[in-house]
């Protein structure tokens, strides 16, 4: 309890003196996918580990959020994942059943022997100066509680813990500060499956953008909620083709939204909810084979795509994206291009306004794809060189992301990994898919583990001792594709389709 | 003989691209395409695939897998 002290529209809270739950090797902050990997690389490798999560499950947006697509490069503890999610029928076509992906987390964890706090939310950093972090401050159903550790993992997707810590953090679009559409999944049961997959609207209007157009025009939506972004994916496990199957679909979207203010996350949540309801309506009236279906649940997190991101030791660049530039510290590889849910209206936006050579050009990796052209039209899309027409490059290696922007500029003994991690705005839109922030968390995992093997900070770790402890545990970060500088990497290559 | 098809409800997520053994996936305006010269009809991007945009059809013995329309589903 605390007297009532108030001054100046604020409430005072007194010096509290709080518990301290013990002291750890390495705290990982957020159990999404990017805290599973890091947890368990550091418990994986003798460190006694923390595990916090403010919601009741791990996953994150995998499973709690219902995206039950994990996208990217499955190498290491993704492929691991994977194969643990294939024993039990919960993965096919890299779609998973949300309910068998949190028990498989679950079972991983305790496994590895990290220590879990589920329901505990992260709400300040405890710093030994003011460059050194050394525990966090969380909060849950005992009250307000301290832990201390010697190395920290933020992978809250916000990065609370570094902006708590004091480290520069950027967010959303540096035009005008606005982040990334903002998304609530859900999921429709007594879908017949086989019947849509072969029905003609699948084949002329796969996109439902004239079906859409049209129900806007006649009032069966009341408004353009989106207009191709209907993904829908296949849960797996279920029983199949007799009318029962399950798809889950991330098709609402909030725009304008606030990802970090509280209110109107709860705006997001109640707008997403009610998009949910329109579209199953709508998608029951209009969708061949869904005629009989029904809305199973929405996601209880909200899909936030991009938030704070912390100001590391380097910042990716969207330049680096677009022309796969290398590194000698690359500890993961992403596959995906530049794709940023349109932050103030319909559809997505697969294009970045980027200075080359002292022109302005709109770069794309894959050509005259997404929502919206450019201002001038789909003509003047070039790649990363500046190349536009028949000169165009598809881009055809992905994107490296080096070490360096796992770690935070302004404190120390601080790591971050998942999609918070040091990138510009719209290299932040290539690099925040569920394997990609996986791969970074089992990178931050290792890392800690190491600096705290050395005797170092995490700044300071030789980047090729941390490359060939995450190529030993079977990582992509780049052997395949580009080579490591300074490395052998010929036994560690990935051929065929091991590569994803 | 097998022939591997990518149709419209390819969401462009490009998962096929990275998984194809053979780099025989390409990508054009509306959807990702595969190169029946280049492919190794392994099913590694069926599987990959996240929207069940791929499919497979049997071909005649004597039939091109460059042939336009595959005949039979399978």
């Amino acid at each position: 309890m605390i007297p009532l002290n108030y001054r100046n529209g604020r409430i005072i809270n007194p010096e509290i003196a709080m518990p301290c739950l013990g002291d750890y090797d390495v705290i990982v902050c957020g159990g999404g996918m990017a805290g599973f990997g890091a947890a368990l690389a550091a418990a994986r490798q003798g460190c006694k580990t923390l595990l916090l999560e403010r919601e009741s499950a791990l996953g994150g947006l995998a499973t709690v959020g219902l995206v039950n697509i994990p996208l990217d490069f499955a190498a290491g503890i993704s492929r691991e994942m994977l194969d643990r999610l294939n024993e039990v029928n919960g993965h096919w076509h890299r779609n998973t059943d949300p309910e068998k992906h949190k028990l498989i987390l679950d079972r991983m964890v305790t496994e590895a022997g990290v220590d879990l706090l589920l329901v505990s939310h992260v709400v300040e950093a405890i710093m030994q100066d003011d460059r050194t972090i050394c525990g966090v401050v969380l909060e849950n159903k005992s009250g307000r509680q301290a832990v201390l550790g010697k190395r920290i993992i933020d992978c809250t997707g916000d990065a609370d813990v570094a902006f708590f810590a004091g480290c520069e953090t950027m967010k959303g679009r540096p035009s005008d500060g606005k982040h990334q559409a903002c998304s609530l999944e859900f999921r429709l049961g007594g879908v017949n499956w086989e019947k849509y997959r072969d029905s003609d609207l699948k084949k002329n209007d796969p996109q439902w953008i004239k079906l859409i157009a049209k129900a806007v025009d006649d009032g069966a939506l009341p408004y353009m909620i989106d207009n191709h972004l209907n993904w829908l994916t296949h849960v797996p496990g279920r029983p199949q083709h007799c009318n029962q199957d399950e798809v889950s679909i991330c098709f609402s979207h909030s725009r304008n939204c606030k990802p970090l203010c509280a209110k109107d996350l709860t705006r997001m949540y109640l707008e997403g909810r009610e998009q949910a309801d329109i579209l199953s309506k709508f998608i029951r009236g209009h969708i061949p084979g869904y005629e009989n279906s029904y809305l199973i649940d929405t996601g209880s997190l909200l899909g936030v795509r991009e938030s704070r991101r912390v100001v590391g030791e380097y910042i990716l660049k969207t330049l680096d994206v677009v022309r796969a530039n290398t590194f000698e510290d690359t500890i993961t590889l992403t596959g995906h291009h530049l794709d940023l849910h349109n932050p103030d209206g319909p559809g997505n936006i697969k294009w970045a306004e980027l200075e080359i050579d002292g022109r302005t050009c709109y770069v794309s990796t894959i050509g005259k794809v997404g929502s919206w052209p450019p201002p001038g039209g789909w003509d003047v899309i070039t790649d990363g060189w500046g190349r536009s027409g028949d000169d165009f490059q598809r881009k055809v290696l992905p994107t490296s992301i080096p070490y360096r922007s796992l770690v935070p500029r302004d404190v120390d003994n601080l790591l971050v990994a998942g999609r918070c991690l040091s990138a510009e705005f719209m290299a932040q839109a290539c690099c925040r898919l569920i394997l990609a922030c996986l791969n970074m968390g089992q990178a931050a995992g290792t890392a800690a583990a190491l600096s705290l093997a050395k005797g170092l900070t995490p700044r300071q770790i030789d980047r090729k001792e941390l490359q060939l402890m995450l190529l030993e545990a079977g990582c992509e970060i780049g052997q395949s594709f580009f080579g490591v500088p300074g490395l052998e990497t010929e036994k560690y290559k990935f051929t065929g389709n091991n590569r994803q | 003989m097998k022939k591997y098809v990518i149709d419209r409800g390819c969401k462009k997520c490009c998962s096929c691209l990275w998984a194809c053994p053979a780099q025989a996936i390409s990508l054009t305006r509306d959807t990702a395409v595969i190169d029946q010269a280049k492919c190794r009809r392994c099913g590694a991007c069926v599987e990959s695939c996240p929207t069940e945009a791929i499919s497979v059809y049997d071909l005649p013995a004597q039939t091109s897998p460059e042939s336009e329309n595959p005949p039979t589903k399978k």
